[in-house]
């Protein structure tokens, strides 16, 4: 009985928690500067970029290194969409992105999901790195180094613009919770119980009878359809899209959100995404070296955080509730 | 229309390619196969060998010494971040982590001491020129690239097959703790690996340097050839390595030539023909 009054208890607890961070995201374009407001816009670009990666990477054990390129097919999509071809409806952009980017990922992971471990890593990372180059040099189209600009001329339908920092705030506020609604619930699903199962110990989930390759090849999809909604989403928060949106630098970006915040909870991600970025963000406004402190970072999350910052501090907070819970 | 000559001198300009890729690959796939871990900094070992090589030349004009002290520098880095680094990290993933890393680390530090602008050098005096083959005039260095490359792949080959090392570093690749239980220190032999990686990842830096500038952000580009290399050629396995690289190097000449604008598909292809035909490589472990 004090279980259940105690889960009770907890689970009330969280979804104060949950209101009370719904209630700030809504306020904060009130309550922020305009760079700030885009700032958060970007932080929330990354979240659901980062919750994309760990459905791979923390619950099947699957370590992608080329996640930006489905983050770059969404954001190139769009650019090309609303660039080249002048199709300036937001929605069927975003939508015709998002076709697009599982297309790609049911063709890379077609590619990508018989190999396991290192075989992974390095796969994942070389088509990322050949989707660069083939930005960089398809000069026709993708005009190359120099990126195609323009992009947030497109239409909402709403009384904003994409251009509006704060109207498209909401928009992406939007699709973040919607975003980590779904990521959620199919984490907490028998889908994602297998998928946890298959990076515990593959040979035993298949012995369980579980058809372990599909899984994985259905993990990679919705994994990279959410990178690529981010990166759809990015391209008309900046309005001109790079090659960089499919570089190493993205995908190490992401990659040690995901690492840095915690792997294992669901909550890392989110954490990782804000700090790393804002992190990022700080230190470029004060010199071009940002790269070092982001790899000292992630060389000392490894050898003395393992499962990532987020995940000791869920527990510290979890302890500290059972003590003043429990009473 | 394109000629024969053309043909034979992008076929010679494949293989020239090729060779360097083995030098990078071989240290990649030596790296990888004893010690199972992926090394990300293998590029960044290589624009180290790259820039020590331009510093070296720059002052003395000796082509030998750079050779000697990119491998020597990229080894004592390797050396270094191996023994204090990667050491305390338990599991692989956790070393493949580190490594990465040491590539932000590194990037940054190259370009604090050499600047953002790309770098290159001359092939020394005694390679400079070129020699007429076809009608055609093709730089001497990039013949000596392949007699070094083969070289070096015979020295490898020589190393893992006739030396006791060799056969030490071969069990281990098969049964590591079966090694240590023969008394062998696995730790130290593990530091070894890489520093040999290392070494020839400088190597390959300083030996490339002539025909590729090295600029901040090429050990990414080198990196993926790398990985392209093991992923065609398969891990384990030294003549994989030699023909990965070879038909890597090939195929991305002849594609210049034939299909300019989509080489890079097309190397794109024969990774993706490789991995649904053989998905562990062309050449399996063993």
């Amino acid at each position: 009985m004090k279980e259940i009054i105690l889960r009770v208890k907890q689970a009330r607890r969280d979804s104060y928690l949950l209101a009370l961070a719904l209630i700030l995201l809504l306020l904060f374009p009130h309550l922020l500067s305009t760079y700030n407001v885009s700032l958060l816009t970007e932080v929330l670009i990354w979240v659901i970029f980062a919750l994309s990666l760990n459905l791979l990477l923390g619950y099947t054990g699957l370590i992608s290194l080329g996640h930006a390129a489905y983050f770059g097919m969404g954001g190139y999509t769009i650019a090309l969409l609303t660039v080249i071809w002048g199709y300036q409806n937001f929605w069927f952009c975003m939508l015709f992105a998002l076709i697009v980017v599982v297309i790609l990922s049911f063709a890379m992971g077609f590619l990508v999901v018989r190999s396991t471990g290192v075989y992974f890593l390095m796969l994942t990372f070389a088509l990322a790195e050949m989707l660069y180059a083939l930005s960089v040099s398809w000069y026709t189209i993708t005009n190359g180094d120099n990126g195609l600009t323009g992009i947030n001329k497109s239409v909402v339908g709403l009384p904003f613009s994409i251009g509006n920092k704060t109207g498209y705030y909401y928009i992406i506020l939007a699709f973040f919770v919607l975003s980590v609604i779904v990521l959620y619930v199919i984490i907490r699903s028998p889908f994602g119980r297998v998928l946890i199962g298959i990076r515990e110990n593959e040979v035993r989930t298949r012995v369980l009878g579980y058809d372990t390759l599909r899984y994985k090849y259905f993990a990679i999809v919705i994994s990279g359809t959410f990178a690529g909604l981010a990166g759809a989403l990015k391209a008309y928060h900046d309005g001109v899209v790079t090659p960089d949106y499919f570089g190493v630098v993205t995908s190490g970006l992401v990659l040690l959100m995901v690492i840095m915040g915690g792997r294992r909870i669901f909550i890392g991600p989110i954490l990782g995404a804000a700090v790393i970025w804002l992190l990022r963000q700080v230190i470029s406004n004060y010199t071009e070296y940002w790269s070092a402190p982001l790899g000292v970072i992630l060389v000392v999350v490894v050898l003395f955080a393992r499962q990532g910052v987020g995940y000791y501090l869920v527990r510290w907070w979890e302890e500290r509730r059972h003590e003043r819970v429990g009473n | 229309m394109v000629t024969t000559d053309q043909l034979v001198i992008a076929a010679l300009n494949g293989v020239a390619f090729g060779m360097l890729l083995f030098m990078i690959g071989a240290g990649l796939e030596l790296i990888m196969g004893f010690l199972s871990i992926v090394n990300m900094a293998h590029g960044s070992f290589y624009v180290i060998g790259g820039y020590i090589a331009v510093a070296v030349v720059r002052k003395t004009d000796n082509f030998m010494l750079a050779v000697l002290a990119g491998m020597v520098v990229a080894g004592v880095i390797g050396l270094a971040a191996e023994r204090f680094l990667f050491r305390r990290a338990p599991e692989h993933l956790d070393q493949v982590l580190l490594t990465f890393g040491l590539i932000y680390i590194l990037h940054d530090l190259n370009k604090l001491i050499w600047g953002g602008d790309p770098y290159g050098i001359f092939a020394p005096a005694a390679l400079a020129g070129s020699i007429d083959i076809v009608g055609r005039g093709f730089p001497v260095y990039r013949l000596a690239i392949i007699v070094i490359g083969l070289s070096v792949a015979l020295g490898l080959w020589l190393f893992q097959e006739k030396t006791r090392l060799g056969a030490i570093i071969r069990a281990g690749v098969n049964d590591k703790q079966m090694v240590a239980a023969l008394g062998i220190n696995i730790k130290m032999l593990a530091t070894a690996i890489f520093t040999i990686g290392a070494l020839l990842a400088g190597f390959a830096g300083v030996i490339g340097c002539p025909i590729i500038a090295v600029y901040p952000g090429l050990e990414w580009g080198i990196l993926t050839l790398g990985f392209v290399v093991l992923v065609v050629g398969g891990v384990g396995s030294l003549p994989g390595t030699l023909v990965g690289s070879l038909l890597i190097g090939l195929t991305d000449s002849l594609g210049k030539l034939l299909v300019p604008q989509t080489s890079m598909f097309i190397i794109i292809a024969v990774m993706a023909i490789v991995l649904i035909v053989k998905p562990s490589g062309l050449f399996r472990r063993g």
